[in-house]
Protein backbone atom coordinates (compact mmCIF):
# COMPACT_ATOMS: atom_id res chain seq x y z
CA UNK A 1 0.00 0.00 0.00
CA UNK A 2 2.34 2.56 0.36
CA UNK A 3 4.36 1.85 -2.57
CA UNK A 4 0.90 2.67 -4.02
CA UNK A 5 0.85 6.10 -2.50
CA UNK A 6 4.32 6.55 -2.53
CA UNK A 7 3.73 6.67 -6.70
CA UNK A 8 0.86 9.21 -6.36
CA UNK A 9 1.12 11.99 -9.50
CA UNK A 10 1.20 15.32 -7.98
CA UNK A 11 3.88 16.98 -10.28
CA UNK A 12 0.97 18.61 -12.28
CA UNK A 13 -0.60 20.30 -9.07
CA UNK A 14 3.13 21.66 -7.71
CA UNK A 15 3.27 23.00 -10.93
CA UNK A 16 0.44 24.59 -11.44
CA UNK A 17 0.77 26.06 -8.06
CA UNK A 18 4.21 27.19 -8.72
CA UNK A 19 2.39 28.96 -12.01
CA UNK A 20 0.11 30.43 -9.12
CA UNK A 21 3.52 32.26 -7.70
CA UNK A 22 3.07 34.25 -10.54
CA UNK A 23 6.54 33.89 -11.92
CA UNK A 24 7.65 37.24 -13.73
CA UNK A 25 9.48 35.24 -16.56
CA UNK A 26 5.73 33.06 -17.53
CA UNK A 27 3.31 35.76 -16.13
CA UNK A 28 1.32 35.20 -19.52
CA UNK A 29 0.14 31.80 -18.98
CA UNK A 30 -0.19 32.31 -15.07
CA UNK A 31 -2.53 35.44 -15.79
CA UNK A 32 -4.98 33.39 -18.59
CA UNK A 33 -4.91 30.65 -15.96
CA UNK A 34 -6.55 33.47 -13.13
CA UNK A 35 -8.59 34.74 -15.84
CA UNK A 36 -10.18 31.49 -17.19
CA UNK A 37 -11.20 31.18 -13.47
CA UNK A 38 -12.47 33.78 -12.64
CA UNK A 39 -14.85 33.79 -16.05
CA UNK A 40 -15.91 30.48 -15.26
CA UNK A 41 -16.67 31.21 -11.24
CA UNK A 42 -18.80 34.13 -12.39
CA UNK A 43 -20.57 32.42 -15.41
CA UNK A 44 -21.56 29.25 -13.96
CA UNK A 45 -22.91 31.49 -10.94
CA UNK A 46 -25.03 33.25 -12.85
CA UNK A 47 -26.49 30.07 -14.97
CA UNK A 48 -26.98 28.05 -11.56
CA UNK A 49 -29.14 31.46 -10.01
CA UNK A 50 -32.36 30.07 -11.72
CA UNK A 51 -32.09 26.47 -11.82
CA UNK A 52 -31.94 23.98 -9.47
CA UNK A 53 -33.89 25.18 -7.34
CA UNK A 54 -34.44 22.37 -4.43
CA UNK A 55 -30.55 21.65 -4.78
CA UNK A 56 -28.69 22.15 -1.65
CA UNK A 57 -25.62 21.50 -3.70
CA UNK A 58 -26.44 23.92 -6.45
CA UNK A 59 -27.24 26.59 -4.21
CA UNK A 60 -23.88 26.21 -1.77
CA UNK A 61 -22.04 26.58 -5.10
CA UNK A 62 -23.82 29.84 -6.02
CA UNK A 63 -23.33 30.90 -2.44
CA UNK A 64 -19.95 29.89 -2.51
CA UNK A 65 -19.22 31.52 -6.15
CA UNK A 66 -20.69 34.90 -4.75
CA UNK A 67 -17.90 36.16 -3.57
CA UNK A 68 -15.67 33.34 -1.13
CA UNK A 69 -14.17 31.51 -3.68
CA UNK A 70 -12.63 34.05 -6.12
CA UNK A 71 -11.79 36.04 -2.97
CA UNK A 72 -9.93 33.71 -0.90
CA UNK A 73 -8.09 32.07 -3.93
CA UNK A 74 -6.84 35.88 -5.47
CA UNK A 75 -5.75 35.98 -1.87
CA UNK A 76 -3.87 32.96 -0.94
CA UNK A 77 -2.26 33.64 -4.97
CA UNK A 78 -1.20 36.86 -3.85
CA UNK A 79 0.17 35.52 -0.40
CA UNK A 80 2.04 32.79 -2.06
CA UNK A 81 3.20 35.31 -5.20
CA UNK A 82 4.70 37.80 -2.64
CA UNK A 83 6.57 35.00 -0.67
CA UNK A 84 8.21 33.43 -3.45
CA UNK A 85 9.38 36.34 -5.81
CA UNK A 86 9.65 38.76 -2.88
CA UNK A 87 9.26 42.58 -4.30
CA UNK A 88 6.45 42.01 -6.61
CA UNK A 89 3.76 42.39 -4.20
CA UNK A 90 2.03 45.30 -5.64
CA UNK A 91 2.86 44.55 -8.99
CA UNK A 92 0.65 41.45 -7.72
CA UNK A 93 -1.83 43.75 -6.23
CA UNK A 94 -2.27 45.83 -9.53
CA UNK A 95 -2.97 42.05 -11.30
CA UNK A 96 -5.50 41.23 -8.73
CA UNK A 97 -7.34 44.48 -9.03
CA UNK A 98 -7.66 44.15 -13.39
CA UNK A 99 -9.04 40.71 -12.41
CA UNK A 100 -11.93 41.88 -10.02
CA UNK A 101 -12.15 44.36 -13.42
CA UNK A 102 -12.61 41.09 -15.31
CA UNK A 103 -14.69 39.74 -12.64
CA UNK A 104 -17.49 42.49 -12.70
CA UNK A 105 -17.18 42.86 -16.39
CA UNK A 106 -17.71 39.30 -16.79
CA UNK A 107 -21.29 39.56 -15.42
CA UNK A 108 -22.39 42.76 -16.68
CA UNK A 109 -21.49 40.88 -19.84
CA UNK A 110 -24.23 38.50 -18.98
CA UNK A 111 -27.19 41.15 -19.00
CA UNK A 112 -26.29 41.74 -22.92
CA UNK A 113 -27.58 37.93 -23.35
CA UNK A 114 -30.11 37.51 -20.82
CA UNK A 115 -32.03 41.26 -20.32
CA UNK A 116 -33.31 39.60 -16.30
CA UNK A 117 -29.85 38.29 -16.13
CA UNK A 118 -28.63 40.74 -12.09
CA UNK A 119 -24.84 40.85 -13.92
CA UNK A 120 -22.06 41.38 -11.28
CA UNK A 121 -23.13 41.75 -7.69
CA UNK A 122 -20.47 44.95 -6.79
CA UNK A 123 -21.78 44.51 -3.30
CA UNK A 124 -20.47 41.28 -2.32
CA UNK A 125 -17.63 41.17 -4.76
CA UNK A 126 -16.52 43.98 -2.29
CA UNK A 127 -16.98 41.76 0.57
CA UNK A 128 -14.58 40.01 -1.31
CA UNK A 129 -12.09 42.57 -1.93
CA UNK A 130 -11.94 43.16 1.69
CA UNK A 131 -10.25 39.58 1.81
CA UNK A 132 -8.09 39.10 -0.94
CA UNK A 133 -6.73 42.93 -0.74
CA UNK A 134 -5.78 43.14 2.42
CA UNK A 135 -3.87 40.03 2.71
CA UNK A 136 -2.61 40.80 -0.42
CA UNK A 137 -1.15 44.10 1.26
CA UNK A 138 0.15 42.07 4.39
CA UNK A 139 1.90 40.22 1.74
CA UNK A 140 3.07 42.86 -0.22
CA UNK A 141 4.81 44.77 2.82
CA UNK A 142 6.04 41.76 4.98
CA UNK A 143 8.00 40.17 1.71
CA UNK A 144 9.14 43.28 0.38
CA UNK B 1 -34.16 22.51 -16.45
CA UNK B 2 -37.34 24.69 -17.31
CA UNK B 3 -37.53 26.64 -19.67
CA UNK B 4 -40.16 27.66 -22.16
CA UNK B 5 -39.57 30.51 -25.46
CA UNK B 6 -36.53 32.14 -24.64
CA UNK B 7 -36.13 35.56 -24.48
CA UNK B 8 -34.38 36.98 -27.52
CA UNK B 9 -34.78 34.99 -31.06
CA UNK B 10 -31.60 36.83 -32.41
CA UNK B 11 -29.11 36.16 -29.28
CA UNK B 12 -30.54 32.43 -29.51
CA UNK B 13 -29.98 32.11 -33.69
CA UNK B 14 -26.29 33.83 -32.76
CA UNK B 15 -25.82 30.74 -30.21
CA UNK B 16 -27.24 28.28 -32.29
CA UNK B 17 -25.31 29.00 -35.31
CA UNK B 18 -21.90 28.95 -32.73
CA UNK B 19 -22.95 25.39 -31.67
CA UNK B 20 -23.32 24.52 -35.33
CA UNK B 21 -19.77 25.75 -35.99
CA UNK B 22 -18.10 24.13 -33.57
CA UNK B 23 -20.31 20.97 -34.87
CA UNK B 24 -19.10 21.02 -38.46
CA UNK B 25 -15.52 21.50 -36.76
CA UNK B 26 -15.37 18.63 -34.15
CA UNK B 27 -17.13 16.41 -35.93
CA UNK B 28 -15.81 17.05 -39.54
CA UNK B 29 -11.59 18.33 -38.68
CA UNK B 30 -11.76 15.22 -36.50
CA UNK B 31 -12.53 13.00 -39.00
CA UNK B 32 -10.06 14.98 -41.31
CA UNK B 33 -7.21 15.12 -38.82
CA UNK B 34 -7.67 10.86 -38.55
CA UNK B 35 -7.60 10.99 -42.22
CA UNK B 36 -4.49 13.00 -42.75
CA UNK B 37 -3.02 13.97 -39.78
CA UNK B 38 0.54 12.67 -41.42
CA UNK B 39 0.12 15.06 -43.97
CA UNK B 40 -1.11 18.09 -42.06
CA UNK B 41 1.42 17.32 -39.10
CA UNK B 42 4.28 17.29 -42.11
CA UNK B 43 2.78 20.67 -43.69
CA UNK B 44 2.92 22.13 -40.13
CA UNK B 45 5.80 20.94 -38.78
CA UNK B 46 4.09 19.29 -35.80
CA UNK B 47 5.34 15.70 -34.50
CA UNK B 48 3.80 12.61 -35.41
CA UNK B 49 2.18 11.66 -32.01
CA UNK B 50 3.95 8.91 -29.72
CA UNK B 51 0.64 7.52 -27.99
CA UNK B 52 -1.74 7.29 -31.45
CA UNK B 53 -4.22 5.49 -29.02
CA UNK B 54 -4.53 8.33 -26.83
CA UNK B 55 -4.24 10.73 -30.24
CA UNK B 56 -7.33 8.65 -31.50
CA UNK B 57 -9.27 8.86 -28.70
CA UNK B 58 -8.89 12.63 -28.28
CA UNK B 59 -9.88 12.92 -31.89
CA UNK B 60 -13.33 10.33 -31.04
CA UNK B 61 -14.01 12.27 -27.53
CA UNK B 62 -13.92 15.72 -29.54
CA UNK B 63 -16.05 13.89 -32.66
CA UNK B 64 -18.36 12.83 -29.67
CA UNK B 65 -18.83 16.53 -28.19
CA UNK B 66 -19.23 17.90 -31.89
CA UNK B 67 -22.18 15.61 -32.24
CA UNK B 68 -23.18 16.77 -28.93
CA UNK B 69 -22.92 20.58 -30.30
CA UNK B 70 -25.31 19.33 -33.63
CA UNK B 71 -28.24 17.77 -30.98
CA UNK B 72 -28.01 21.87 -29.18
CA UNK B 73 -27.86 23.28 -32.22
CA UNK B 74 -30.99 21.02 -33.43
CA UNK B 75 -32.89 21.65 -30.07
CA UNK B 76 -31.22 24.09 -27.75
CA UNK B 77 -34.30 23.73 -25.12
CA UNK B 78 -34.56 20.46 -24.90
CA UNK B 79 -31.08 19.73 -24.42
CA UNK B 80 -29.60 22.36 -22.37
CA UNK B 81 -28.20 19.25 -20.37
CA UNK B 82 -26.14 18.38 -23.37
CA UNK B 83 -24.58 22.21 -23.04
CA UNK B 84 -23.72 21.75 -19.29
CA UNK B 85 -22.06 18.56 -20.84
CA UNK B 86 -20.06 20.01 -23.48
CA UNK B 87 -19.34 23.51 -21.44
CA UNK B 88 -17.44 21.37 -18.60
CA UNK B 89 -15.45 19.18 -21.46
CA UNK B 90 -14.40 22.02 -23.78
CA UNK B 91 -13.04 23.51 -20.57
CA UNK B 92 -11.54 20.88 -19.15
CA UNK B 93 -10.47 19.86 -23.00
CA UNK B 94 -8.47 23.48 -22.60
CA UNK B 95 -6.96 23.64 -19.90
CA UNK B 96 -5.05 20.33 -19.99
CA UNK B 97 -3.88 21.81 -23.46
CA UNK B 98 -3.19 24.67 -21.39
CA UNK B 99 -1.25 22.99 -19.41
CA UNK B 100 0.85 20.78 -21.50
CA UNK B 101 1.62 23.62 -23.95
CA UNK B 102 3.07 25.62 -20.98
CA UNK B 103 4.33 22.81 -19.09
CA UNK B 104 5.03 20.02 -21.33
CA UNK B 105 6.43 21.70 -24.59
CA UNK B 106 3.31 21.25 -26.64
CA UNK B 107 3.14 22.27 -30.13
CA UNK B 108 1.48 25.37 -31.23
CA UNK B 109 -0.74 23.45 -33.14
CA UNK B 110 -2.81 21.96 -30.20
CA UNK B 111 -2.77 25.42 -28.83
CA UNK B 112 -5.22 26.27 -31.45
CA UNK B 113 -7.82 23.62 -30.14
CA UNK B 114 -7.39 24.69 -26.76
CA UNK B 115 -7.84 28.50 -27.13
CA UNK B 116 -11.05 27.63 -29.56
CA UNK B 117 -12.71 25.13 -26.86
CA UNK B 118 -12.03 27.91 -24.02
CA UNK B 119 -13.36 30.40 -26.33
CA UNK B 120 -16.53 27.75 -26.50
CA UNK B 121 -16.91 26.46 -23.10
CA UNK B 122 -17.66 30.50 -22.25
CA UNK B 123 -20.34 30.40 -25.27
CA UNK B 124 -21.86 27.30 -23.71
CA UNK B 125 -22.09 29.06 -20.54
CA UNK B 126 -23.18 32.15 -21.92
CA UNK B 127 -25.61 29.85 -24.28
CA UNK B 128 -27.01 28.54 -20.61
CA UNK B 129 -27.72 31.93 -19.28
CA UNK B 130 -29.76 32.85 -21.88
CA UNK B 131 -31.60 29.88 -22.07
CA UNK B 132 -32.44 28.65 -18.50
CA UNK B 133 -36.06 29.03 -16.76
CA UNK B 134 -36.47 31.47 -19.90
CA UNK B 135 -39.81 31.20 -18.66
CA UNK B 136 -39.09 33.54 -15.93
CA UNK B 137 -38.83 36.23 -18.45
CA UNK B 138 -42.35 36.64 -19.23
CA UNK B 139 -43.15 37.76 -15.73
CA UNK B 140 -40.15 39.82 -15.51
CA UNK B 141 -41.38 41.79 -18.38
CA UNK B 142 -43.90 43.09 -15.81
CA UNK B 143 -46.44 40.62 -18.06
CA UNK B 144 -49.91 39.14 -16.27
CA UNK B 145 -50.33 35.96 -17.32
CA UNK B 146 -54.10 34.30 -17.85
CA UNK B 147 -55.59 33.14 -14.82
CA UNK B 148 -57.04 29.52 -14.28
CA UNK B 149 -60.79 29.28 -16.15
CA UNK B 150 -62.84 29.36 -12.27
CA UNK B 151 -65.42 30.94 -10.82
CA UNK B 152 -63.76 34.33 -9.54
CA UNK B 153 -64.39 34.72 -6.15
CA UNK B 154 -62.54 38.20 -5.85
CA UNK B 155 -60.86 37.30 -2.42
CA UNK B 156 -56.94 36.58 -1.94
CA UNK B 157 -54.54 35.83 0.27
CA UNK B 158 -51.03 37.89 0.93
CA UNK B 159 -49.17 35.19 2.53
CA UNK B 160 -45.36 36.36 3.81
CA UNK B 161 -43.01 36.70 6.43
CA UNK B 162 -41.64 39.71 7.08
CA UNK B 163 -38.19 39.87 9.62
CA UNK B 164 -37.59 43.60 9.34
CA UNK B 165 -40.61 45.30 7.87
CA UNK B 166 -39.51 45.49 4.30
CA UNK B 167 -41.80 42.45 3.12
CA UNK B 168 -44.61 43.54 5.23
CA UNK B 169 -44.27 47.04 3.62
CA UNK B 170 -44.45 45.72 0.04
CA UNK B 171 -47.66 43.67 0.74
CA UNK B 172 -49.61 46.32 2.02
CA UNK B 173 -48.91 48.05 -1.39
CA UNK B 174 -49.70 44.70 -2.78
CA UNK B 175 -52.94 44.80 -0.68
CA UNK B 176 -53.57 48.23 -1.73
CA UNK B 177 -53.74 47.84 -5.80
CA UNK B 178 -55.92 44.63 -5.20
CA UNK B 179 -58.31 46.68 -3.19
CA UNK B 180 -58.56 49.49 -5.68
CA UNK B 181 -59.68 47.02 -7.99
CA UNK B 182 -62.69 45.46 -5.70
CA UNK B 183 -60.81 42.71 -4.26
CA UNK B 184 -61.13 41.88 -0.24
CA UNK B 185 -57.55 40.99 1.14
CA UNK B 186 -56.63 38.81 3.89
CA UNK B 187 -52.92 39.06 5.20
CA UNK B 188 -51.88 35.52 6.63
CA UNK B 189 -48.21 36.63 8.67
CA UNK B 190 -45.94 32.98 8.72
CA UNK B 191 -44.19 32.47 11.96
CA UNK B 192 -41.64 29.85 12.53
CA UNK B 193 -42.08 27.94 15.69
CA UNK B 194 -38.19 28.64 16.15
CA UNK B 195 -37.82 31.28 17.96
CA UNK B 196 -34.51 31.97 16.29
CA UNK B 197 -35.63 33.81 13.19
CA UNK B 198 -36.86 36.90 14.96
CA UNK B 199 -35.12 40.55 14.53
CA UNK B 200 -33.22 42.46 16.26
CA UNK B 201 -30.80 39.47 16.54
CA UNK B 202 -27.56 38.58 18.31
CA UNK B 203 -24.44 38.53 16.21
CA UNK B 204 -24.76 34.49 17.65
CA UNK B 205 -28.39 34.25 15.92
CA UNK B 206 -27.24 35.97 12.84
CA UNK B 207 -24.15 33.67 12.07
CA UNK B 208 -26.87 30.49 12.85
CA UNK B 209 -29.48 32.17 10.41
CA UNK B 210 -26.51 32.67 8.15
CA UNK B 211 -25.32 29.29 7.78
CA UNK B 212 -28.44 27.72 7.91
CA UNK B 213 -29.72 29.70 4.82
CA UNK B 214 -26.62 29.05 3.24
CA UNK B 215 -26.97 25.47 3.43
CA UNK B 216 -30.62 25.69 3.04
CA UNK B 217 -31.85 24.14 6.97
CA UNK B 218 -35.02 24.14 7.08
CA UNK B 219 -37.72 25.04 9.72
CA UNK B 220 -41.13 24.49 10.02
CA UNK B 221 -43.74 27.23 10.61
CA UNK B 222 -47.15 27.12 12.72
CA UNK B 223 -50.03 25.61 10.48
CA UNK B 224 -51.30 28.61 8.66
CA UNK B 225 -54.82 27.37 9.57
CA UNK B 226 -56.35 27.89 5.80
CA UNK B 227 -58.45 24.85 4.70
CA UNK B 228 -57.70 23.08 0.96
CA UNK B 229 -61.89 24.62 -0.09
CA UNK B 230 -60.33 28.02 0.86
CA UNK B 231 -62.52 31.47 -0.98
CA UNK B 232 -59.49 33.06 -2.42
CA UNK B 233 -58.92 32.87 -6.35
CA UNK B 234 -55.50 34.10 -5.91
CA UNK B 235 -52.22 33.78 -3.41
CA UNK B 236 -49.95 36.12 -2.99
CA UNK B 237 -46.65 34.78 -1.43
CA UNK B 238 -44.06 37.29 -0.37
CA UNK B 239 -40.15 36.21 0.16
CA UNK B 240 -37.44 38.34 1.45
CA UNK B 241 -33.73 36.87 -0.13
CA UNK B 242 -31.76 35.21 2.33
CA UNK B 243 -28.19 34.61 1.39
CA UNK B 244 -28.85 34.16 -2.37
CA UNK B 245 -31.78 32.11 -1.54
CA UNK B 246 -35.88 31.99 -0.04
CA UNK B 247 -35.78 32.65 3.30
CA UNK B 248 -36.83 29.95 5.55
CA UNK B 249 -40.01 30.16 7.12
CA UNK B 250 -41.74 31.44 3.87
CA UNK B 251 -39.55 28.32 2.26
CA UNK B 252 -41.07 26.06 4.99
CA UNK B 253 -44.66 26.66 3.99
CA UNK B 254 -44.18 24.62 1.28
CA UNK B 255 -42.14 21.91 2.79
CA UNK B 256 -45.16 21.03 5.24
CA UNK B 257 -47.02 18.46 2.70
CA UNK B 258 -50.64 19.40 3.99
CA UNK B 259 -49.77 23.55 2.74
CA UNK B 260 -49.95 21.81 -0.75
CA UNK B 261 -53.84 21.89 -1.12
CA UNK B 262 -53.60 25.52 -0.62
CA UNK B 263 -52.14 26.27 -3.74
CA UNK B 264 -53.09 23.42 -6.27
CA UNK B 265 -55.60 24.88 -8.82
CA UNK B 266 -55.09 28.64 -7.71
CA UNK B 267 -53.69 31.74 -9.73
CA UNK B 268 -50.65 32.68 -7.52
CA UNK B 269 -48.12 35.60 -7.72
CA UNK B 270 -44.78 36.55 -6.32
CA UNK B 271 -42.95 39.65 -4.63
CA UNK B 272 -39.77 39.05 -4.23
CA UNK B 273 -37.83 41.90 -1.84
CA UNK B 274 -34.03 41.76 -1.34
CA UNK B 275 -30.44 44.04 -1.10
CA UNK B 276 -29.56 43.60 -4.94
CA UNK B 277 -29.46 39.51 -5.56
CA UNK B 278 -33.88 38.25 -6.38
CA UNK B 279 -33.43 36.14 -9.11
CA UNK B 280 -32.78 32.71 -7.22
CA UNK B 281 -35.29 33.40 -4.74
CA UNK B 282 -37.96 34.08 -7.22
CA UNK B 283 -37.26 31.42 -9.07
CA UNK B 284 -37.39 29.03 -6.41
CA UNK B 285 -40.25 30.14 -4.65
CA UNK B 286 -41.96 30.11 -8.59
CA UNK B 287 -40.99 26.20 -8.60
CA UNK B 288 -42.49 25.46 -5.19
CA UNK B 289 -45.94 27.51 -6.24
CA UNK B 290 -45.92 25.33 -9.64
CA UNK B 291 -44.76 22.18 -7.34
CA UNK B 292 -47.98 22.83 -5.68
CA UNK B 293 -50.24 23.12 -9.01
CA UNK B 294 -50.36 26.90 -8.38
CA UNK B 295 -50.55 28.74 -11.74
CA UNK B 296 -48.17 31.62 -11.47
CA UNK B 297 -49.48 34.51 -13.20
CA UNK B 298 -47.45 37.60 -12.30
CA UNK B 299 -43.92 38.15 -10.27
CA UNK B 300 -42.35 41.24 -9.40
CA UNK B 301 -39.04 41.75 -7.88
CA UNK B 302 -37.85 44.92 -5.72
CA UNK B 303 -34.30 45.68 -4.61
CA UNK B 304 -33.24 48.16 -1.87
CA UNK B 305 -32.47 51.67 -3.05
CA UNK B 306 -28.77 52.97 -2.85
CA UNK B 307 -25.36 52.66 -4.48
CA UNK B 308 -23.57 49.29 -4.38
CA UNK B 309 -21.42 48.75 -2.24
CA UNK B 310 -22.53 51.16 0.05
CA UNK B 311 -25.40 49.16 -0.10
CA UNK B 312 -24.17 45.94 1.03
CA UNK B 313 -22.35 46.88 3.75
CA UNK B 314 -25.56 49.11 4.90
CA UNK B 315 -27.26 45.94 5.33
CA UNK B 316 -24.85 44.12 7.03
CA UNK B 317 -24.32 47.01 9.86
CA UNK B 318 -28.28 47.28 10.05
CA UNK B 319 -28.68 43.41 10.45
CA UNK B 320 -26.00 43.99 12.98
CA UNK B 321 -27.64 47.58 14.91
CA UNK B 322 -30.88 46.06 14.42
CA UNK B 323 -32.27 49.39 13.25
CA UNK B 324 -31.55 52.01 10.76
CA UNK B 325 -29.14 55.03 10.08
CA UNK B 326 -26.67 53.25 13.33
CA UNK B 327 -24.21 54.39 14.08
CA UNK B 328 -25.04 57.89 12.87
CA UNK B 329 -21.00 59.10 11.91
CA UNK B 330 -21.55 57.09 8.99
CA UNK B 331 -24.09 59.17 7.49
CA UNK B 332 -25.01 59.01 4.28
CA UNK B 333 -22.82 56.35 3.70
CA UNK B 334 -25.90 54.38 4.97
CA UNK B 335 -28.49 53.24 2.58
CA UNK B 336 -32.13 52.63 3.21
CA UNK B 337 -32.91 49.27 4.40
CA UNK B 338 -36.75 49.39 2.66
CA UNK B 339 -37.91 49.80 -0.35
CA UNK B 340 -38.34 53.31 -1.86
CA UNK B 341 -41.30 54.72 -3.17
CA UNK B 342 -40.81 54.06 -6.67
CA UNK B 343 -40.74 50.22 -5.74
CA UNK B 344 -44.51 50.40 -3.59
CA UNK B 345 -45.83 52.04 -6.80
CA UNK B 346 -45.08 49.33 -8.31
CA UNK B 347 -46.08 47.07 -6.25
CA UNK B 348 -49.36 48.64 -5.78
CA UNK B 349 -49.77 48.95 -9.92
CA UNK B 350 -48.86 45.48 -9.73
CA UNK B 351 -51.55 44.36 -7.39
CA UNK B 352 -54.66 46.37 -9.23
CA UNK B 353 -53.13 44.35 -12.52
CA UNK B 354 -53.47 41.33 -10.42
CA UNK B 355 -57.00 42.11 -9.81
CA UNK B 356 -57.48 42.78 -13.66
CA UNK B 357 -55.94 39.41 -14.68
CA UNK B 358 -57.87 37.92 -17.56
CA UNK B 359 -58.56 34.02 -17.21
CA UNK B 360 -58.83 31.36 -19.73
CA UNK B 361 -55.56 29.06 -18.49
CA UNK B 362 -57.26 25.76 -18.25
CA UNK B 363 -55.11 24.22 -16.20
CA UNK B 364 -51.84 24.86 -14.16
CA UNK B 365 -48.51 24.77 -16.18
CA UNK B 366 -46.85 21.11 -15.71
CA UNK B 367 -44.04 21.03 -12.97
CA UNK B 368 -41.13 21.45 -13.81
CA UNK B 369 -39.29 19.89 -10.57
CA UNK B 370 -38.58 16.62 -12.27
CA UNK B 371 -35.79 18.31 -14.11
CA UNK B 372 -35.76 21.59 -11.87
Amino acid sequence: MDAFFSQMTVEPFQKLWALLALPPDRLLPALCLLAGFIIYCELVRIALAVVLTRSVLAHVTVCTLTFALQAITLAVVLLHAAATHPGRGFINLGIALGLYVLWYLTGQATRLIRPGSEGADLGFMAVGALITFPVGLVGAIVFL
Amino acid sequence: MPNTTPESSLTRKVFRYLCLLTALANAGGNVGILLFYRPIFGLLGVPLPRDLFSFFFVSGFSFTVGVMAFLIYRAPEKNLNLLVIAAVGKAIYSFFTFYFFYEEGLHWFYRVFGVWDGAFAVIFLLFIIHLASSDLDALNRGEILPGLERPPTRRALLLFHSLTGNGSGAMQRVEAGLVRQGYAVDQKHVESTEPLFHFPFSLGEFVRIMVRAIFRRPTTVKPLGIAADHPYDLIVVACQTWFIGMGAPTEAIFADPANRAIFAGRDAAVVTVCRGLWRRTQAMTIRHLEDCGANVVGARAHANPGWEPARTFSLFIFLGAGKEGTPRWLGRFLQPQHLDEAALTDLQRFGEGLARRTTGRASALPTPSAVA
